[in-house]
């Protein structure tokens, strides 16, 4: 059992990871947190595509004349993280801008408060 | 043929090309032109497409920069996938011909470039969605596609669009989280991101019974993930603000367009990679049933509570999609073809209803409300006659879309095992409920006529335009039935 664990460990350790990046993302009301649960995440998506990519012992993927190596890891799954980093880098850029805008609003970073605020505005308005 | 081949890949440079020069038009609604005549461009194109692949009765893939397949990218087209870029195509046109002036409203003149970048960029997304043959392709422009309506909701610059946006964005991320993870296990398992080497390799696991575990998890995780973006019902939380508090086009093309987008390609896993009957041994059909069935009824109860007009024609969104996931549950090629048919109709009503709704809403002085609404249709007639007509067709009025649509789910599911009764009540049901809310604010629009109330307008607008044609295709879709689910059974042969 105890082997099983740490044969898995990076993807234990990424199911782990989600499971709190998801908590913090859903459970929080602070929006900055909001944002560092996303990015916990995602990046535990990232650690289980490089795992799933990478041999014991195996080199990058860069053929050098003359030498020889007895394995290459996969260089897919590494090409996948980097298109997955670009877009967690947008998404995190546009929840970043949209609580700036909202701090600006309503002078507060707890979602629970801004709802409120935003709910009075509202009726304001209605009347 | 060979010049044919070339039209996905056309349309998506031509519209990303557009999506960069926008911004830097500084004529006055220059931006907007130029969207319009790419979108028209690529609607002719894309019928073209359809109609030689409809008569060929052909498919192809189209390797992008010519590497061949286990390393290069590539795109298919056939009858289905044409049908749907020149459907999206011509919804994308007419939604943001119609909402032109509430454009012109909301938002301010220097940023029209932008939010015309946006568009073209979520229009972009949406016709990658429908014509890639790669997974990893697919979750990039899903994440695009977020990204760009996300930011389409807060164009409006009001506190609450940026709430709902932000809300929308979070829901999003969890849907396109959920996507890559699934992805990530598929690829774990077989090695490939091209759908038909996954489908050959998911097929090969199945039927020696290995791997199931991992596959039915990443099968979960993928169908959970597209339907918290697509809305569906125990997950639509995020909808009817986003929706609601957008300007008219964006609002019109979020509930038209973009939640389809994730259901062309929920279908595309379905019949590419996971096949009929790996789903079925795993439950998914029962699955997906279930969620379309309450779905239809809760988001029905919901719209009925809806005070402010648009809220209530976003819930009635939710409700139609479960109508698009009853029919994919039904587990048959029948099935199949009446999500799709109802992907087509409703792509093509709530965009109407949209529009119509908008400018009711500038001419009942700018209220969102029913008690700013009533007999608002007389100073507008056209956009009444566009949300009167819209919501019949919800009804299921005969010779409109949403009437051909519950009657080719109604046929589907007759040959069903122990899905007809449930999904024949609850077709029935939501019939009701549709009529229910719709029917009494038709009446209100069209309630009584205050005195000495002018008609708005002399002169015929291009959103009048917009909505003739909606109409025309709202009849078409209603009449034609026959040769439209000929086109989408062999769209879905050659799937």
């Amino acid at each position: 059992m105890a082997e099983l664990f740490i044969q898995q460990r990076f993807y234990i350790g990424a199911v782990l990871l989600f499971t709190i990046g998801l908590a913090t993302l859903f459970l929080h009301p602070n929006l900055i947190k909001k944002i560092i649960g996303l990015n916990l995440m995602d990046t535990s998506v990232f650690l289980f595509l490089a795992a799933m990519g990478y041999i014991e012992g195996g080199r990058a993927p860069i053929v050098t004349l003359g030498s020889e190596t007895p394995a290459y890891i996969n260089p897919v799954p590494g090409g996948l993280v980097l298109t997955g980093i670009v877009v967690a880098v947008s998404t995190t850029a546009l929840f970043l801008a949209l609580t700036c805008r909202l701090y600006r609003k309503y002078h507060s970073l707890n979602l629970d408060i801004i709802l409120m605020r935003a709910k009075e505005e509202k009726e304001d308005h209605g009347q | 043929m060979n010049f044919i081949q070339n039209i996905p890949f056309f349309s998506l440079f031509l519209i990303l090309l557009s999506a960069i020069a926008s911004p830097f038009l500084s004529q006055k609604n220059g931006a907007l032109r130029l969207a319009q005549g790419v979108q028209l461009a690529v609607t002719l194109l894309s019928g073209w497409l359809l109609t030689e692949l409809w008569q060929t009765g052909t498919s192809f893939t189209y390797q992008m920069g010519h590497f061949p397949a286990p390393w290069g990218n590539e795109l298919k087209a056939g009858p289905l996938e044409a049908l749907f870029a020149a459907s999206f195509s011509l919804v994308m046109l007419l939604s943001f011909t119609g909402g032109t002036r509430d454009i012109q409203r909301d938002i301010r003149p220097e940023r029209q470039g932008m939010f015309c970048l946006l568009m073209q960029l979520l229009y972009a997304a949406l016709l990658a969605m429908v014509y890639t043959n790669d997974l990893f392709t697919a979750y990039v422009f899903i994440e695009i596609a977020a990204i760009t309506a996300c930011v389409a909701v807060v164009a409006k610059e009001s506190g609450k669009s940026v709430v709902a946006a932000i809300r929308y964005l979070v829901f999003s991320c969890l849907g396109s989280g959920l996507v890559l993870l699934g992805i990530s296990i598929l690829y774990c398992v077989t090695g490939h991101l091209l759908m038909e080497d996954l489908g050959e390799i998911i097929a090969q696991l199945v039927s020696g019974g290995t791997y199931m575990v991992p596959l039915t998890a990443a099968a979960l995780l993928m169908t959970l993930g597209l339907s918290i973006k697509s809305a569906q019902f125990p997950f639509h939380a995020w909808l009817p603000d986003a929706h609601a508090s957008a300007t008219t086009s964006a609002s019109a093309i979020l509930s038209g367009l973009v939640l389809k987008g994730y259901i062309v390609l929920l279908i595309k896993l379905i019949v590419r990679v996971f096949g009929d009957s790996m789903l079925i041994s795993i439950y998914m059909d029962d699955l997906l049933f279930l969620l379309g069935l309450t779905g239809m009824l809760f988001a029905s109860v919901a719209a009925l509570r809806q005070e402010d007009v648009k809220r209530m024609v976003a819930y009635s969104s939710s409700a139609q999609i479960s109508y698009i996931f009853l029919a994919l549950g039904l587990g048959s090629r029948a099935g199949t073809a009446a999500a799709c048919f109802q992907i087509l109709a409703h792509a093509f009503t709530k965009p109407m209803i949209f529009v119509g709704a908008g400018a009711l809403i500038r001419a009942g002085r700018g209220g969102h409300y029913w008690s700013d609404l009533r007999g608002a249709a007389w100073r507008d007639p056209m956009a009444g006659l566009a949300f009167t007509v819209g919501g019949l067709s919800l009804c299921g009025l005969p010779l409109l879309a949403g009437f051909s649509s519950k009657y080719g789910l109604a046929v589907a599911a007759l040959a069903a095992e122990w899905q007809t009764m449930p999904a024949l009540f609850g077709i029935a049901a939501s019939s009701v409920l549709n009529a229910t809310y719709y029917i009494p604010a038709i009446l209100a629009i069209w309630g009584k006529r205050a005195e000495r109330e002018q008609l708005l307008h002399h002169t015929v607008q291009d959103y009048q335009i917009a909505i003739v044609c909606f109409l025309v295709c709202n009849v078409i879709l209603g009449m034609g039935v026959g040769p439209l689910f000929e086109v989408i059974y062999q769209g879905l042969e050659l799937l």
